[in-house]
């Protein structure tokens, strides 16, 4: 009977223990980690009426002691077991696979889909590849099922033909994803291995072939001449983005395009050495572990020439994560995303500036920003 | 807000455990009616409206009939249940199959031309309406039967309505069942004991739900995301997969709803009984979502004559009760087909004197025949249309083809596939060994066991839930 006695208590303990176990956590001093490449969801507020209720779950999650330690478990058990990562494990949501469809659906799930939350997008997957290196799922998902893509060039074309047509210098920048450039380190068996590589093959023949008659430049050739003489990586091994050697290109391409005889001499490229960083494929794979890459800036005297008037850059991260690399160059440039300022804001700014740069990694050269673009420049013509 | 969510375990059931372990017995249901709201607000929003406009014309209809019944006026009581009845089917009907309704109406009349057409609505099933719906009836009509009397605290009834281990998937609660559970909360000495008694059962239903469920739901995902693709092995894949998720998933939710009761003093009806050891369909519906089929018998079936009536009567209301359980599960004629289905087999089995068979007899083979009967009814139940289900069921009759097609071949990853054995083998299992029940055993021995085995898992499937949030964001998306 004591035994009984006893043994229920420990169960009941164990049980507060569970659900306490955050929250206890949190009182003995364990913060909650910001291990998503994102900040915290801000406090929920009455002002946002229902809403509320779902920013102050994101909000909870968010600041969640333990829960990046427990990513990190996750991702070990199931490397670790079963030699894969945890995608499979990403939340399942009630309803949404139709095993209770009488149960209902919430409305955050009706609102923006199961499993996504307010400022955060939906999961994504990387693949460990050789040596070390992570690849985006998504990279090679989307080059096998690409639309066509030379009536999206063509579109591209008549949208800078008719922003140039308005005094302003207007190029398109297309810098390849990581795949594009290093498909050595690939792994072995990949998603879409079967056609990955091919498709990008095929875009790439048409931007280098047709892209410069529609002010098109494909970035892709540059790296890889750079690659084969240069001592140092073109892009972060852990992470999607391009190294800022790779990033130099860029640099180069639109100083070439509207930079009004302004270069970027080969001495301004200072190597600064090894740095650490947290890839974002590390992230998305659940593991924090840091990675080392070679940084360079760039050096110029005050003096140098500088890109006069007002430029515009449209642009993705590719660009906007290593504007420190372009500013020396240019007297005024600032990047927008359309999907931030939405057309309005875009067409907006396109009428203040002088020069128009747009930059588009590979993987989102898609039909939709072309044809609202297109169809917003002729309904209102700069 | 769902049992298997961060927000569930480790913010919303600290602070309810820490409120419910401060009030005295009396508030208790004050309590659980209050967080249990909040708990459906968090995921329902404005819909809690709807749900607490049901809850307030229960409450009033069911003290109008406990006031009529007392003044002998039984007519009068019994239109006011006619009534409450009458609005909550009206109240269910309108969201859950108005937009079912106006679509089959504009395919009538587009059948006959360019005519107009309705605009369909956009509605959401919201959440715990179809269980919700069939507690208020069960108020009203119990009370009507003077099976139990009319809560007298619109907190006690509203208890009854929304306690949110029940409030999303059951189990379904008939009032008579549980309003004396209600009426005696039990002494503040006890609650350590409930929540020992519960939090095990609650820790079977996660890792079932978790660790099973959720792990298996990738393959039937991809198997009926193409069925116009499949191969008669990736369809038989995606339907066995769809079994063991169905019965894992609803088996856990009633597991941690069962659970979670009792660590609040309230012992639940059980949901499942093994259902896939069934030696026939008729034993299957009486170990498959065990409380909806009660609901049924006690308020449709046995008001309209059981089975003590003629045969070709007792046909006519296993089928109709049967086209209405199929309807209950969604607005779909795939769902209605399948409803059919079940009663259809029903029908045969007691025509055939199979429904009467001593269960012993050939028992294995009745176990592997009803087996493949119910996975044939869940492709119907699963599939997004008739088609679909179509185009599933030509590749599982069509042995050959070409492997497995890729998109289930990728679901295969090493986890999905145990989870997929081990829910497959648990229909193996003897069909008196109900985890469940033994866990409500005592506290020593096997049950014992049982008991630490599941609660070692826990933190397993703990780390999967705190896993799923996962989150993270790229760089050039932004």
């Amino acid at each position: 009977m004591i035994r009984t006695r006893a043994i229920r208590t420990l169960v009941a303990l164990v049980a507060i223990g569970f659900f306490a176990a955050p929250i206890t956590a949190r009182v003995a001093g364990v913060k909650p980690e910001a291990f998503e490449n994102r900040r915290f969801a801000e406090a929920p507020r009455l002002a946002q009426g229902w809403s509320a209720f779902q920013q102050a779950t994101q909000f909870l999650i968010d600041r969640m002691p333990l829960r990046a330690q427990a990513v990190r478990l996750n991702g070990e058990i199931w490397r670790g077991a079963f030699g894969t990562d945890p995608l499979a494990s990403r939340g399942r949501t009630l309803g949404e696979d139709r095993a209770l469809p009488f149960a209902g659906t919430t409305e955050q799930q009706g609102a923006v889909g199961a499993g996504a939350v307010a400022g955060v997008d939906a999961p994504v997957s990387a693949s460990t590849g050789r040596s070390g290196w992570f690849f985006l799922d998504e990279e090679l998902e989307y080059a096998c099922d690409r639309a066509p893509n030379r009536p999206i060039l063509r579109r591209w074309g008549r949208i800078l033909g008719a922003i140039a047509a308005s005094g302003r210098p207007a190029v398109m920048l297309v810098p390849p994803a990581k795949a594009s450039v290093y498909p050595e380190y690939l792994p072995e068996e990949y998603p879409f291995d079967h056609c990955a590589l091919e498709a990008k093959e095929r875009f790439w023949k048409l931007l280098a072939d047709e892209g410069p008659n529609h002010r098109v430049i494909e970035l892709r050739s540059d790296l890889l001449r750079l690659k084969e003489h240069a001592g140092d990586l073109l892009f972060q091994r852990k992470d999607s983005h391009w190294s800022t050697l790779g990033a130099l290109t860029l640099v180069k391409a639109a100083l070439k395009a509207v930079g009004d005889g302004v270069r970027l001499e080969p001495d301004e490229i200072v190597r600064r050495g090894s740095v650490s960083y947290l890839g974002d494929l590390a992230v998305v794979g659940g593991q924090g572990d840091r990675d080392q890459r070679m940084e360079y800036a760039i050096e110029r005297s005050p003096g140098a020439p500088r890109v006069p008037g007002r430029t515009l850059l449209i642009c993705d991260s590719f660009a906007g994560e290593w504007m420190r690399l372009l500013r020396p160059y240019f007297e005024d440039i600032h990047c927008i995303t359309l999907s931030a300022e939405g057309l309005v804001g875009t067409m907006r700014e396109i009428r203040r500036a002088d020069r128009v740069v747009f930059e588009s990694m590979e993987l989102f050269w898609k039909g939709d920003d072309s044809r609202e673009l297109a169809e917003e420049l002729r309904r209102w013509p700069l | 807000m769902v049992f298997s969510s961060i927000e569930f375990l480790w913010f919303f059931m600290p602070v309810v455990l820490a409120l419910y372990a401060l009030v005295p017995p009396r508030f208790r249901n004050l309590l659980l009616a209050s967080v249990s709201l909040v708990f459906y607000a968090w995921g329902a929003h404005a819909i809690v409206l709807v749900f607490l406009a049901s809850i307030a014309l229960n409450y009033v209809a069911g003290r109008l009939i406990g006031g009529y019944k007392r003044q002998d006026r039984e007519d009068v009581a019994r239109r006011v249940m006619w009534a409450a009845i009458v609005v909550n089917l009206l109240i269910l009907f309108t969201w859950k199959y108005t937009a079912f309704a106006v679509g089959q109406l504009n395919g009538l009349l587009g059948a006959f031309g360019d005519g107009p057409r309705i605009g369909e609505p956009s509605i959401l099933l919201p959440i715990g309406i179809s269980f919700y719906t069939f507690h208020g009836i069960s108020y009203v009509v119990d009370v009507m039967r003077s099976s139990a009397a009319p809560m007298r605290k619109v907190s006690d009834y509203a208890q009854y309505m929304a306690f949110f281990p029940q409030l999303i998937a059951g189990p379904i609660i008939r009032y008579h069942q549980i309003d004396d559970q209600i009426r005696n909360p039990p002494p503040r000495r006890e609650r350590l004991d409930d929540l020992a008694e519960g939090f095990p059962r609650f820790a079977l239903g996660l890792c079932k739900k978790v660790l099973i469920a959720d792990q298996v739901a990738p393959i039937a995902d991809a198997a009926f995301s193409d069925p116009s693709g499949l191969t008669f092995t990736g369809a038989w894949l995606g339907a066995l997969a769809f079994t063991v998720q169905i019965y894992f998933d609803f088996s856990g939710y009633s597991d941690m709803a069962i659970g979670l009761a009792r660590m609040f003093g309230f012992r639940f009806p059980e949901n499942f009984d093994r259902p896939y050891s069934a030696v026939s369909m008729t034993d299957f519906w009486r170990r498959w979502h065990i409380t909806l089929s009660r609901w049924f018998r006690d308020y449709v079936y046995v008001p309209l004559g059981g089975s003590r009536v003629s045969q070709p009567v007792t046909v006519r209301n296993l089928m109709l009760i049967f086209l209405l359980v199929g309807a209950w599960h969604g607005a779909a004629w795939t769902f209605v087909l399948w409803g059919a289905y079940n009663g259809g087999l029903l029908v045969a089995e007691r025509l055939s004197g199979i429904a009467h068979m001593p269960d012993q007899r050939l028992a294995a083979l009745r176990r592997a025949g009803t087996f493949v009967l119910v996975i044939f009814g869940w492709v119907i139940f699963r599939a997004a249309d008739l088609g679909e289900a179509g185009d599933v069921y030509a590749a599982m009759l069509a042995p050959g083809g070409e492997g497995v097609p890729a998109v289930v071949e990728e679901a295969l990853v090493p986890p999905a596939v145990i989870a997929l054995v081990l829910g497959l083998a648990s229909a193996l299992l003897p069909r008196d060994l109900v985890m469940g029940r033994v866990l409500q055993g005592r506290w020593s021995g096997g049950p014992l066991t049982a008991r630490v085995a599941v609660v070692a898992l826990l933190p397993l499937a703990g780390i999967t839930v705190a896993a799923g949030s996962f989150s993270p964001f790229l760089y050039f998306q932004f």
